[in-house]
């Protein structure tokens, strides 16, 4: 019985901290315009009678035109955060502002809708995420009706066309279906299906994961292309080191559901500080043969590292390490 | 045919496979670096709808002992096929129409059955799949399917055969290898599962192992424990490695020689070293310079644009030149021979032809040491 009750009072508890629906857009650190802003972000699944906590207090800002990478391994909570920024999972307590508004709190359909038309998302295997049975003109325009972005067919037709050209398809690849379509042509359409509503932020989990090493370069070169031509931010989310360098402005390790690590791309590459960001970087299998002997390849022990117990300190102006002072200055002493 | 000739047919099949047999001598005597698998101008076919897909078009390949030989290539380009062959396990609509593989003085080529098959397969050349729960039983403890490839391949009895798993398990880093014996697969994580595999696949001492892309499921630091364990169990037990992957990054930190296949050939074959630093087929350049490890932030990556050559057509001249951006008119007539270009490097491109004009390569291919040096150098401060 009491057990239920602290099941209860544990869902119940309010919340300590009172997160106001609006926040500044500009931040004052830098006067650079925030696009997304994650505050104290914990998301919780009960799972039987455990609790698996698969985002704790997670705390990072997106610049708008900027590219965030979030790197961490299978079951660092990636993935579920992200969802959490669509309204997929609900956050357990925190906040996350969008253009300055919290959107992690219970909406209207309208604001829903909004969200939904402002931030979309990039799949990581495009077989799985199509519609097998619609054609790609029926795809790609989904969201056009969803919205009621266009005044005719033919206003329709053009915008879809449009999008079809920039991400190098045909217009003749509209009466047709996904399966007919190679994997890199494929993720193309999950693209234009994402970018024809015009959105502000795309969170792009895992977009190349799945594709074959000789059409990775293609796509992460359209996704580039595509951010300067929209003004687009994306949230980019890889498993390893090893491509999210060429693509990010600043990233974030994550590693069991908290970021431990959080600056700006080139920073974190040269000068890693957290162990566990030192080893995903000695892991990455590099292409040069002759650097492996020279390699050494850390393995990374958490040992009495208690994450929990660790705050989040910015050690440099904007770079985050989750840690205590003492080590923090243990490790910026290797 | 009446039955009596067939039945003829069939007999003096099983003979003179019988003799096949019997020729499979053990390669105690071969040294590090001798030949162990010759294959001799491979073809392999698969009937598709009544179309024959050649998926393996004309491939000489020899394996050194105690070599790491890595087989790099798109989907599609004939890799697995490649391994397959070795071990008789094309899928039922595929066979090799041409040539001769030759391992331990007997032609692979001959085996038609699985009692055949079954003293070289898993015995003599194991393998090693990409998602270690495919290769394991959910159902049954992970010890008794080791014990079970001891006992019935190496005749140990039932305390010896357990002895025997949880040194091996040991050997592959399983901590608490006692315990951890009598739990089942869904018990032990990604990477320990692939460890308890790669232990089955040594239980019987094979003389090559194949790895169809065993880490491309595991997280990278997981993966860089594995491979660091595959590196280190070879020297010990003194096998060879066939490893197929497709990413360039770790072919780099395991392999000695590396073969790059496009469209069922073997384009280019040099020590890693060659391939690295002196590529000489287009392909090889395309995929070195299209890695996204290895672009700079501000400029656009190569990109090899197209799709690759259908196998259901013949195909004319060089499978690349179509998207290669630097073909000449012959590629788009004659097949490339294998050209020479040292003791240990082959490329089949015109372009090593005398007469061939001079070709610039991707800037990037003369760069990857510094590149490397220049991203990476953070992790390794000391």
């Amino acid at each position: 019985m009491s057990k239920f009750l602290d099941k209860i009072a544990n869902r119940i508890k309010p919340h300590e901290v009172v997160y106001p629906d609006s926040v500044p857009t500009i931040d004052p650190v830098n006067g650079r315009e925030i696009l997304l802003e994650v505050k104290d972000a914990n998301v919780q699944f009960e799972v039987g009678h455990n609790i698996v906590k698969a985002c704790n207090n997670l705390n990072f800002k997106i610049y708008k035109g900027e590219t965030f990478g979030l790197v961490g391994e299978s079951g660092s909570g990636k993935t579920t955060i992200s969802r959490a920024i669509i309204g997929i999972n609900h956050l357990k307590s925190g906040a996350i502002y969008f253009q300055g508004q919290n959107i992690a709190k219970k909406l209207s359909k309208d604001e829903r809708k909004s969200i939904k038309h402002d931030i979309q998302m990039i799949f990581q295997d495009p077989a799985a995420s199509l519609n097998e049975r619609a054609n790609v003109d029926y795809i790609i325009s989904e969201g056009l009706y969803n919205f009621k972005m266009f005044k005719d067919t033919e206003d329709r037709l053009q915008k879809v066309n449009k999008i079809l050209k920039e991400v190098s398809l045909l217009p003749e690849h509209l009466s047709r279906y996904p399966h007919e379509f190679s994997g890199g042509q494929r993720q193309r359409i999950g693209i234009a299906r994402a970018l024809v509503i015009e959105p502000k932020l795309v969170l792009a989990d895992e977009p190349i994961s799945a594709l074959d090493v000789s059409i990775r370069a293609q796509i992460l070169n359209l996704l580039k292309k595509l951010q300067t031509e929209h003004d687009l931010t994306y949230l980019f989310i890889a498993h390893d080191l090893s491509i999210i360098k060429y693509i990010s402005d600043r990233i974030a390790v994550m590693h069991q559901g908290y970021i431990v690590e959080l600056g700006d791309a080139n920073d974190i590459y040269q000068n890693p500080i957290h162990p566990y960001t030192r080893a995903l970087l000695t892991a990455i299998p590099q292409p040069d043969p002759s650097s492996k002997d020279d390699r050494v390849k850390l393995v990374y022990e958490k040992g009495d590292i208690n994450y929990e117990e660790n705050t989040f300190i910015e050690v440099s102006p904007l770079r985050y390490v989750l840690g205590n002072e003492e080590l923090i200055k243990k490790w910026m002493s290797k | 045919m009446n039955f009596k000739e067939i039945f003829k047919k069939r007999t003096n099949k099983s003979e003179s496979n019988d003799d096949a047999q019997q020729k499979l001598g053990n390669n105690n005597h071969l040294k590090k670096g001798d030949v162990i698998v010759s294959m001799k101008n491979i073809e392999v076919q698969f009937e598709v709808r009544d179309h024959f897909l050649t998926a393996i078009r004309n491939i000489s390949l020899d394996i050194n002992k105690q070599e790491i030989l890595a087989i790099v290539g798109e989907s599609g380009s004939g890799k697995s096929v490649l391994t397959k062959t070795l071990i008789g396990m094309l899928d039922d609509n595929g066979h090799i129409s041409n040539g001769h593989i030759y391992y331990s003085g007997v032609d692979l080529t001959k085996y038609k059955t699985n009692e055949e098959w079954m003293n070289i397969r898993g015995k003599r050349i194991a393998t090693i799949f990409q998602d270690p729960m495919t290769s394991l039983n959910p159902l049954r403890k992970i010890g008794s399917q080791i014990t079970e490839v001891i006992r019935l391949h190496r005749g140990f009895d039932k305390e010896e055969a357990k002895q025997e798993a949880i040194s091996l398990l040991k050997r592959v880093g399983i901590p608490n290898a006692e315990s951890r014996f009598y739990d089942y697969p869904f018990q032990y994580s990604g990477g320990m599962r692939q460890r308890v595999v790669i232990a089955i696949a040594l239980a019987c001492r094979p003389d090559i192992l194949i790895c169809d892309e065993p880490t491309t499921a595991l997280d990278v630091t997981i993966q860089a424990q594995i491979l660091e364990l595959i590196k280190s169990l070879k020297e010990e037990f003194g096998f060879t490695v066939i490893f197929i992957t497709h990413d360039l990054g770790v072919v780099a930190e395991i392999a000695d020689r590396v073969a790059v296949m496009y469209a069922g050939q073997i384009v280019e074959l040099g020590t890693a070293e060659d391939i690295y630093y002196d590529p000489r087929h287009p392909y090889t350049w395309a995929l070195l310079s299209s890695l996204p490890q290895l672009g700079a932030k501000d400029e656009e990556l190569f990109s090899i644009t197209g799709t690759p050559p259908s196998l259901f057509n013949v195909v004319v001249g060089d499978a690349f030149a179509q998207r290669s951006r630097v073909a000449m008119k012959i590629d788009f007539v004659k097949e490339a021979p294998l050209f020479k270009v040292s003791e240990t490097h082959y490329a089949k491109t015109w372009l090593l032809d005398p007469r061939a004009p001079e070709v610039k390569r991707p800037k990037i291919i003369g760069e990857i040491s510094e590149r490397v040096a220049d991203i990476y150098s953070g992790g390794n401060k000391k």
